[in-house]
Formats: C-alpha cells, structure tokens, sequence
C-alpha cells in the first residue's frame, strides 16, 4: 500500500464571531480506502468540507494532497485536482441528458468548436458500464428516480479522475437496494485507489462499508479508528461525549380506542396506492415501512387532503371526512410533519416564533380579530422549550437552525395544534443521534398523553424500535401488518419487496 | 444594535436641520423663469426647449427646464417644487388642457405669471389672472389647413374623388392627446364644410411614430386596398411611416405631376426636416408648419416681460400683438380672455413654399 | 473603544437597515447639495403629495410581492379607476361629458372607481390563485384589458372638468396637512394591521415563503392569493379616484407606468422579489427614497434623460444588498 495519504488536513482552525467552529482538527485520509467522517450536526464536518474546497477560508492550518500542499480556488479547482464532492441534494440540471450533465461545463468539441455528442454519449456509456450503473446517456436526468440520479453524481465525480470523494449523506434518499448498489460502486472506487470521504449518521452502513472512521465533537477531532474495533455504542458515546447505551427510549402508552380509520383509500393515479386500509389506536405508534416508491409518502399527503383520492374513506373518531383539506385535518385533529422539510416544511424567513404558530393563528385572535402576538409567541417559546430547540433567540430565522432543530421547530407547530392524530415522515432524516433521541423521547411522551403516532420511517431500526404495530406498502399496496413481536427487518424486508 | 441605530438616525436628522437653519434663499437679482415641458421626447417640444434655452442665454435669464415625460402628474409635482424654489414665471407646455387652470391658480397664489404654448390652457385657466397668456397655434387650425390642402388638391384632380366622396387612412396621434382631438375635430368640420362626403375607410393612432404608422398601414393596405384615395397623419413621424408604407406596398404611379410619384396623396403636421426632404423627393404631398420656435420666443418674451415688469398685459411679443377678435377654438373663443391670447400662425406647407423653410 | 464599536455597529446597520440608510443618505446629499433648501416644510410637502397616489399602488403591489406575485397592470387599472371616478363627477353643463347633464352625488365617484378596482383584482387573483397562470402572464393580460376598457368607457378623450367637491377630496387640506398625505397615513396603517396583526396577513408571508408547506400548515392558499389581489385591487381603485381629483382630469395616460415605479419602489424598500420579505415601513420608505431621487433632481434642475438613469442604478444597488442579507447562510 502506498505510504503517502491522499489526502491530509492538519491543524484546521476556524473561527466564526462568537464561535470556534473548528479547533486544531486533522484529518488524513489514505488512498483506497472509505474514511468515515461522523459527528453530531453542528460538530464540524461540513466546515471542515468547506475549507477542503475553498468555500471557507481556514484561520491556519495545511491541506495537502498526495504529500504536497494544496489549496483549492473553489469546487471546480478542486475537481480539476481530483477532489469532488457528492452532495445530499442533487445538483444536476433536469431537464438535459445524463451524458450531457455528466460532461457539463467540459463538453467534448469536434472541429469546428460544436459540441460532439457521439463522443459525450459513448465516453459516459464506457464509463457508466464500468461501474455497472444501467442508464443510457441520452435518457434525460429528470426522468430518473433521485437515487439513479444520485448514482449518475458519483459517475461524474468518477469522470474527473478523482483521487479523493466526499459523500455527504449519500443514503439518505435511497432504499435498501439502491444502497447495495452504491457501495458496489464505493468497492469499486476503493479498488480503483480512490479515497472516499463517508458522511454519515446512519451506524449500520458505516460498519458495512469503511474502513476507518474519525470522529468530531464541538469543533474538535476527537479519533480516528479502525472501524474493526468499533462497536455501535462505543461510537455513539464518542460522539456524544457520554455513553449512550439507549437508542430508543423506553415508554408505557395505553393503547385504546380508533381514532383514525382508512378504509380502501386509492389514489387517482394507477401507479399509487390502491385499497389501503388501516386504523390507528389511541396511544398508539404506527409505523409505515417500504422502500423507496412504496407511495407511503403519497398515501400519508392524501389522508391529510394534500393529494387527491379516488376513492375510499377517512374517518376521525368515527365521523366520516368528505373532501378532505390540510385545513379540515387539522381541525379534526390531524396534524402532519412532512418528509420534505425544506420543500414543505419549514418558512425559511420567518422566525422560529412566526414558525411555531403558523398553523394555529385561529386560536391567538382577540376580539377585533387580530392575532395576539404576545399570547403566541409566549406558547411557541414554551413548546420550543419543552422540546429543546436550540436558538439564540424566538427572532432567530428558521433558515438558520440546524436540521434537528427545525425539526423541533415543525414539532413544535404541530404540538400547538394539539392533535389527536399526528402523522411523522421521515421524522428523523438527516437528524444527529443525539436530536433523534430526543425526538423518540417526545413521541414516546406523545402517545403517554393518548394522542396516536403514524410514522413514516426507511429506517429499519426505528421502526422496530418505535412501532406498536407495522404496516408494511409495497408498490402502492398494503402487504401486511406487523405486531411488535412478528417485528423483524427479515420480516418487513419480505413484505416490502413482496412484488418485486 | 437599536441603540446605534437611534444614534445614526439623531446625527443624520441633526446635520439635515443644521442645513436646513442655513439654507437661505438666493437674493441676487438674476432674472428666473421656470419651463415645465410636457415631454422632450418629441421633435416639436424638443425645438421648442431648445430656443428657449437659448433665448435664456441671451438674455443671462436663469431657465429651469423640467420634463414631465408625459405625465400630468409629474408636471404638477415639478411646479411645487419650482414655486418652492422661489420661481413665479412660467412658460409652460402643459401636458393636459384640463390641469392648466390648476396650474395657474397656484401660481397666482405666489404672485406670478405664465404663457401656455402647444397645448392649450382653459379659458378659466386665462381667467385666473391677467397675466396668464396664449402663446399657440390653435391646434383646430392645423387640421383646417390639412383639408384645405385637400381641398386644393381635389379641386384639381376632381376625377381622384368622384362625388367629392373622400374615403381616407387616418393616423391619429396618442389618443386622448388635445392635439389629436382639435386636430381630427379641425379637418373634418372644413371639409364638411366644403361639401365634402367625409368617410374614414380605416382610423387608428399610432401613437405619433413613424414605425407604429407603418406597421397599420401596411395591415389596411393588405385590407383595404382600391378603397380609398387619401392618407392624412396627425404628424410628419406618422406621415413618413406611412410614405414608406406606400412604396414597399408598391403604391406609387412614379408620376410626380400631381406632385407626388405615390398613387395617393399623404399629408402630415409639423414641418420636420425629414418632412421637408420627403416632400423634396416628391413622396410625402404636404405638411403644416406648427413653428416651435415661434411658439417659445413669443412665450419667452411674456414670461421675461412679467419679471422684469411685473406684467406682460399689451407688450408686443416676438412681433405678435394680443388678438382682438375671437376665433372659434378655445381659448380664444371667449372675448374676456382674448387680449391674452397670442396667436402664433400655422403655416401649410406645400410644393411652392417647402424651400423657404429647408 | 466607544469610536470603533459604533463604527463596527453602524456598518452592521448599514447592512441590516439598506433601505433606510439609503434614504437618510439621500437626504443628507439633497440637504448638503441644495444648501438645506430641500427639506423646508414646504419641499417636504410637495414630496409627499407627488408620491401620495404611488404610495397606494406600492402598498398593493407590495403586499402582492410578499406572496411571491407581480402585478404588471397597475397602471392601467389606476388609469381605469381614475377615468371611472372622473366620469361620475363631471360638472353637468360640460358638453363633452361621459354622463352630460346628469350630476352625482360625492360618494359614486369613489364607490364607482373602488369596485371596479377591487373587480380587477378579483379578475387577476382568480385566474392567478385557482386558474394557476402564472401572475406575470395573468397581469399582463388584464394591463391590455384594462387598458382597452378604459379606451372604450372614455371613447379615448379626456374626462375633465370636474366638479369642485370631488377635487377638494385631493387638493384640500387639514390645517397645514394636505389630505393626500392623511389618506396615505391611513391606508398605510390599515395594510400594517392587516399584514401585521391579522391572520391573513400572516398567512401572505407563509404563502410567498413556502407555499407548498402553508398548504401543509392548513392555509387555504388560493382563496388567500385571491383575496390579497382583491386588496391591492381596491387600493388602485383608491389611487385612481384620489389621482383624478387631484389633476382634475384623467385620460388615457394617467398613471402610465406606475407599476414598474411602484414595484422599484417597494423593492428598495426591502420587499424581496423571492416572497415572504417585506414590511409596511420598508414599502413607504421605498417609495420615498425613489420620491426623493426624482424631487431632489429636478430641484436640481438635473436633465431627465439623467434621472433615469440614476433611477436605474440605485434600484440594481439597494436590491443587490437586498438579496445578499437574505442569501442563505451555508
């Protein structure tokens, strides 16, 4: 094995008003090798990231590439130089061609300086066929499913001849499947010699697929290990600075009578659930499992009147809903965290407080009807503070919270509708484990108080962890219901993949 | 932070007040005329305040010349603040008939004066005070000349209209515009009133550009062609767009007897250089002679009469005496106001006289 | 120490507070440049009032931006309202009069000019809100329909001579106040309770924010649209009878352009082009500050063609800080 690293950065330091972000850190990472970067959010890694591609600038410290220091204009000096970055959001244009986003920026010309198609499509088709990734370059980016695209980011990196890859979250929009078929490709850079820089949060893939892993707390760099002398716990406990033996809390919910009950609910397009029927008790955490495109999200929007339904019923203790809205859910008692916190979530420029009321202003209004702020702020402050949300102030723009805590944020806002019925997708995505833990603490609390749970997880572990009972979709079709003890990833795994 | 914003703001507004404590007006005696011009964009308001800057500098007079770029509301803006400046005589191009009396009894208020040139003032906006004057062309009188060089022409060619029926494209100007409404409302009563049968084949505005004139002629004569026998526009711009129409439409006899080589006559408002070189090249027929400087001279000489004097009432300006008997368009249709009114003449402009002016 | 805080401070306020900033900069620059002459009683005055019609149009369009709208029409709309009112309260001996002989009570002009303002905004929020065209297209359509309308009502001649009663609406005062600038004050403090201290307010900015999660969050999101076009409907509606009996007239060219003045205004005035930004107080200073270039230039005596121009860049720069204050932080 090559002696030198791919990649070093040693003695980072980077100081932002009021904050030393990053404090002394160093990093080195060795060629042909899947270096996990872990930490709860807010530890450091992406500023870390950022100085490595220039986006910041480091107060001191050295970055070097193959034993000779470097630093890098921006991120397109740094992929000229071999370092590229996959990103948690896709960053690729819909609506042209996979060969024509891989070589955006760098089309091949022909002589008279127009750009050669042929050559474009048939060097991406080399290329995605050396990583065994089954697309055609002329197919349009747009119309692949987000991990294919995703996928086609990696090819990319891959084009530039890359000497060290950062995947930041890479897994968190795909299913099982699809993430078997990205660490075939990772095993694949790996051979090739290339460094893989592996963010993530989720445990089970980083003993799956690193070899190495380091740590950061609060700015600093607390190890690097050999993942083979890892355990679970004892990584959990590194990064946050105290054991955690507990992933999931412990609570005693009694479970009672129906509070929502779907019966044979379709949706007007084919391709999505059909005949869906189920109940949820009171006191009760129903989670929703399936891969991705099982149309759980599909079938939680329209419960809640976001979607249109063919046909079917929603009834609400009993009452039967017509034409169900977002707002005649919510008046039943319906509230919904959705998957997508950023498309439809959060209200970026609005402040936590603003936040936190929106969708309750009906009960802030004096007389004259207008809203009384004082009364709302004071509740948002109070649910914000029994959820813990992290802010400097009630003013603080949401936008510039971390993701676990405008979580909290969302919860927060759901609270104050005092729902019966809360509906959660994807509760915990691209959370830290410290916040997840928190948040399984407040639905455990929840379902104490008698209100009902469904949740919407990919992640296996916290479905079998949380759940009372499991409903499992696969192709838009219920394909079972687990009890908790029948609860196994074996189990849901089958039913998940039932038409597959 | 909220403290420093109050500190800043504090700061600001006192330096403002100690500038305002020492803003004192200006006290020399320098002759000051304020100009409001409706919109410099056009080629006879742009003549006009020309020579009114040049008159200015002449006679060392201070002229403050505002623009209202076509808007009624801006021109009442730009008198407040010229009032507050302390100017109190006026040459005025209003941009609307209906805002001059507002105009005036502002000004009367501070003791000052004015001359309306171009579009007319109300009569009430002349009763407002003795020294508020005319210094115009009635813009009637424009379109009278257009029909009677129509007159002229059909006399000749009698054959061009039988029956004295007239089927005519009509280019108006910016609708709602005065000019546009005296200007159709004066070609049409004299031709009536010369027997003619008055019958508007296609009547649009093009909003006095040549390319807008252009572009409607050439759907009308994809429309109407055979149907008619005249082409009249509310300016030369328009009157030029419609030559050009002509000719690529292949409208044109190539017989310049009749003082024309295009198949019908087109005639236009204004006199403009171009106009004057159509005509030369025996394309546009004839145009009318609206005299922009004629016009400013005759109002710069009662704006600078009013304050050197106090007043202009009975001075001769630019060789023009107050009117003593009345005409039929306002304002100098109403014997109370017409020693005020100073009539500045249209001329038509045809093959015998076009070179005078070129 | 004191010294270098309040400078490290004040650049942080200069930041934070573009829009006034550039507002108290400009006066000082008019104050310093006309020896202190522009800012007597008197030029304040005429300030206020040369921009107490667009102030309407701006609180409209302003509360439109803040859904993530545009509103391209309402010049037209104004210059339609305006020809209503002025029709309703012409003298009845004036031969050329849209109702000639027929004289009106105060009170038609306004209730006449007002609807159909607000049946404009109806129009546009409807085929905004539930025929989902997008605003700048759905605007755009109803500027030409507005437009040819007014053509039509006014057979494209000039509604004057209007009545004393309904000009004194515009041009008489309260003691040394002009009632335009009561009316402004009025109907700024009205939009402020709505978008401050009522729910629908609220609601505006989740809208321009983030519609898909007001959806979410239960906010009937086309009925709100609709109803924030209907609002700023009326306010043109109010614009167009306050400009009419301020000029005494209205015809085809009143209030042309004012939607390009209105919206530059209000976007230095911080309402972000990108929805869910924006505040009474920032929308008035916008249209001051542009108020201001444009009286403080021709106190000047400074060539139009050059106003433009100055107009243009000081609208690119106060936006372009603008969009760096709410630029996400990475």
């Amino acid at each position: 094995m090559d002696t030198t690293f791919a990649l070093e950065m040693e003695g980072i330091t980077k100081t932002f008003p009021g904050v030393k972000a990053l404090d002394e850190v160093t990093l080195r990472v060795k060629p042909g090798t899947v270096h996990a970067l872990m930490g709860e959010n807010g530890a450091g890694k992406s500023t870390l990231m950022k100085c490595l591609f220039g986006i910041y600038q480091e107060d001191r410290g050295i970055i070097k590439l193959k034993g000779k220091e470097h630093r890098f204009k921006d991120s397109h000096d740094a992929l000229n130089q071999g370092v590229s970055m996959i990103h948690q959001e896709l960053s690729n244009v819909p609506e042209r061609s996979v060969a024509e986003n891989l070589y955006l920026g760098r089309e091949p010309l022909n002589k008279i300086g127009l750009i050669d198609h042929k050559k474009m499509n048939d060097e991406t088709r080399s290329l995605l066929e050396n990583l065994e990734i089954n697309v055609k370059p002329e197919v349009r980016i747009g119309s692949l499913s987000i991990s294919m695209q995703q996928t086609c980011e990696i090819a990319k990196a891959v084009s530039y001849n890359a000497s060290v890859v950062v995947m930041d979250e890479p897994t968190s929009s795909l299913t099982d499947n699809e993430v078997q078929h990205l660490f075939k490709i990772i095993n694949r850079l790996r051979e090739q010699n290339v460094a893989v820089i592996y963010i993530s949060h989720k445990m089970e893939e980083i003993f799956t697929i690193a070899d190495e892993v380091s740590v950061m707390r609060d700015g600093q760099m607390i190890g690097t290990y050999d993942v083979t002398e890892m355990t679970n716990e004892k990584l959990i406990s590194l990064m946050v600075g105290r054991d955690a033996t507990l992933r999931f809390p412990e609570f005693k919910s009694k479970v009672g009578e129906v509070l929502l009950k779907v019966e044979n609910l379709s949706s007007p397009n084919p391709r999505s659930f059909q005949d869906v029927s189920f109940e949820v008790h009171r006191g009760e955490i129903l989670g929703i499992g399936g891969l991705v495109g099982a149309q759980r999200t599909e079938l939680m929007e329209a419960i809640f009147g976001v979607r249109a339904i063919r046909e079917g019923k929603i009834y609400v203790d009993g009452d039967e809903i017509l034409n169900m809205t977002p707002r005649k859910a919510i008046e039943h008692g319906i509230g919904m965290i959705t998957e997508d916190r950023r498309g439809s979530g959060i209200f970026p420029l609005m402040d936590i407080s603003n936040n936190t009321s929106i969708a309750s202003l009906k009960e802030y209004l004096n007389k004259l009807h207008l809203l009384k702020h004082k009364e709302m702020k004071e509740e948002s402050v109070r649910y914000n503070k029994a959820l813990r949300t992290k802010t400097p102030t009630m003013e603080t723009l949401i936008q510039n919270l971390s993701g676990g805590n405008q979580q909290k944020v969302i919860i927060s806002r759901w609270l104050m509708t005092l729902p019966d019925v809360l509906i959660m997708d994807e509760p915990t995505r691209g959370i830290d484990v410290g916040a997840k833990y928190e948040i399984y603490q407040i639905m455990g609390q929840l379902v104490e108080q008698g209100k009902a749970i469904i949740m919407v997880s990919s992640e296996m572990p916290e479905l079998i962890g949380m759940s009372h009972r499991v409903m499992v979709l696969c192709s838009g079709k219920c394909t079972g219901v687990l009890d908790k003890s029948e609860c196994t990833q074996e189990n849901i795994m089958r039913l998940a993949t039932k038409f597959m | 932070m909220k403290k420093t914003v109050a500190i800043l703001l504090v700061l600001a507004l006192v330096c403002t007040g100690l500038f305002a404590q020492g803003g004192k007006e200006a006290t020399d005696d320098t002759v000051k005329i304020g100009a409001l011009i409706r919109n410099l964009n056009e080629q006879f308001v742009k003549d006009y305040a020309d020579n009114l800057r040049k008159l200015a500098e002449e006679n060392g007079v201070e002229l403050n010349l505002q623009d209202a770029q076509g808007d009624v509301a801006r021109q009442l803006d730009q008198l407040n603040t010229l009032i507050t400046q302390g100017y109190k005589y006026f040459v005025i191009i209003p941009q609307d008939t209906s805002v001059t009396e507002q105009m005036a009894q502002q000004i009367q208020a501070v003791g000052g004066g004015a001359a309306f040139s171009n579009i007319q003032p109300s009569v009430d906006a002349l009763k407002v005070g003795k020294d508020f004057y005319l210094a115009s062309s009635p813009e009637l009188v424009a379109g009278q000349y257009q029909a009677q060089i129509v007159d002229d022409y059909f006399t000749q060619y009698p054959e061009k209209a039988p029956g004295k029926v007239l089927n005519i494209l009509y280019l108006q100007g910016q609708l709602g515009h005065p000019a546009q409404i005296s200007r159709e409302a004066g070609f049409i009563d004299t031709l009536e009133s010369l027997g003619y049968t008055v019958n508007f084949v296609a009547k649009d505005t093009a909003d006095w550009t040549p390319d807008k004139a252009q572009e409607k002629m050439d759907t009308w004569l994809a429309a109407h062609r055979g149907k008619f026998n005249l082409v009249v526009a509310q300016n030369d711009g328009m009157a030029l767009g419609a030559v050009e129409s002509l000719i690529t439409n292949g409208l044109v006899d190539n017989d310049p007897s009749d003082g024309t080589i295009l198949s019908f006559p087109v005639l236009g408002i204004d006199a403009t250089a171009d106009a004057l070189n159509s005509m030369d090249q025996d394309k546009l027929y004839a145009t009318v002679l609206q005299d922009s400087v004629g016009q400013s001279s005759t109002a710069f000489e009662l704006a600078y009469a009013m304050a050197t004097k106090g007043t202009a009432q009975g001075v001769t300006a630019w060789g023009i005496e107050p009117a003593k008997e009345v005409i039929s368009e306002a304002p100098a249709n109403d014997p109370a106001v017409i020693s005020q009114c100073y009539l500045v003449p249209f001329k038509p402009i045809t093959k015998e006289n076009y070179k005078d002016l070129m | 120490m004191e010294m270098k805080k309040l400078l490290k401070d004040s650049k942080k306020v200069a930041t934070q507070y573009t829009t006034w900033v550039t507002f108290v900069g400009l006066l000082l620059l008019l104050s310093i440049l006309t020896n202190g002459q522009a800012l007597r009683w008197g030029s304040i005055r005429n300030l206020l009032i040369a921009e107490s019609v667009r102030s309407f149009a701006a609180l409209g369009v302003g509360m439109i931006i803040i859904t993530k709208g545009i509103d391209l029409s309402i010049g037209y709309v104004v210059c339609l309202t305006a020809s209503v009112a002025a029709s309703f309260a012409q003298n009845p001996d004036y031969s050329s009069a849209v109702y000639a002989g027929q004289s009106f009570p105060l009170i038609i002009p306004i209730v006449a000019a007002v609807a159909a303002g607000g049946l404009f905004g109806l129009f546009n929020g409807y085929l905004i809100a539930y025929g989902k065209l997008p605003p700048f297209i759905a605007t755009l359509g109803s500027m030409s329909i507005a437009k040819g309308l007014q053509l039509i009502y006014t057979k494209a001649a000039v509604v004057g001579s209007l009545n004393q009663n309904f000009k004194n609406i515009s041009q008489g005062s309260v003691g040394p106040v002009p009632n335009l600038i009561i009316y402004v004050a009025i109907a700024a403090f009205i939009v402020w309770i709505l978008l401050k201290h009522t729910r629908q307010g609220t609601h505006f900015y989740a809208i321009g924010g983030n519609a898909q999660a007001a959806r979410v969050s239960g906010i009937n999101v086309e009925r709100d649209l609709m109803m924030v076009y209907f609002y700023a409907g009326l306010l043109y509606g109010t614009a167009g009878t306050l400009l009419a009996s301020r000029l005494g007239l209205a015809n085809s060219l009143t209030a042309n352009g004012m939607e390009l003045d209105a919206i530059a205004a209000v976007t230095v005035g911080g309402v972000s082009q990108n929805g869910g930004v924006g505040k009474v107080s920032g929308m008035m200073v916008g249209v001051f500050t542009m108020g201001l270039i444009n009286y403080g230039m021709s106190f000047l005596g400074v060539d139009s063609y050059y106003q433009q121009l100055v107009k243009g860049f000081i609208i690119i720069i106060a936006v372009y800080f603008d969009m760096k204050k709410y630029a996400r932080r990475a």
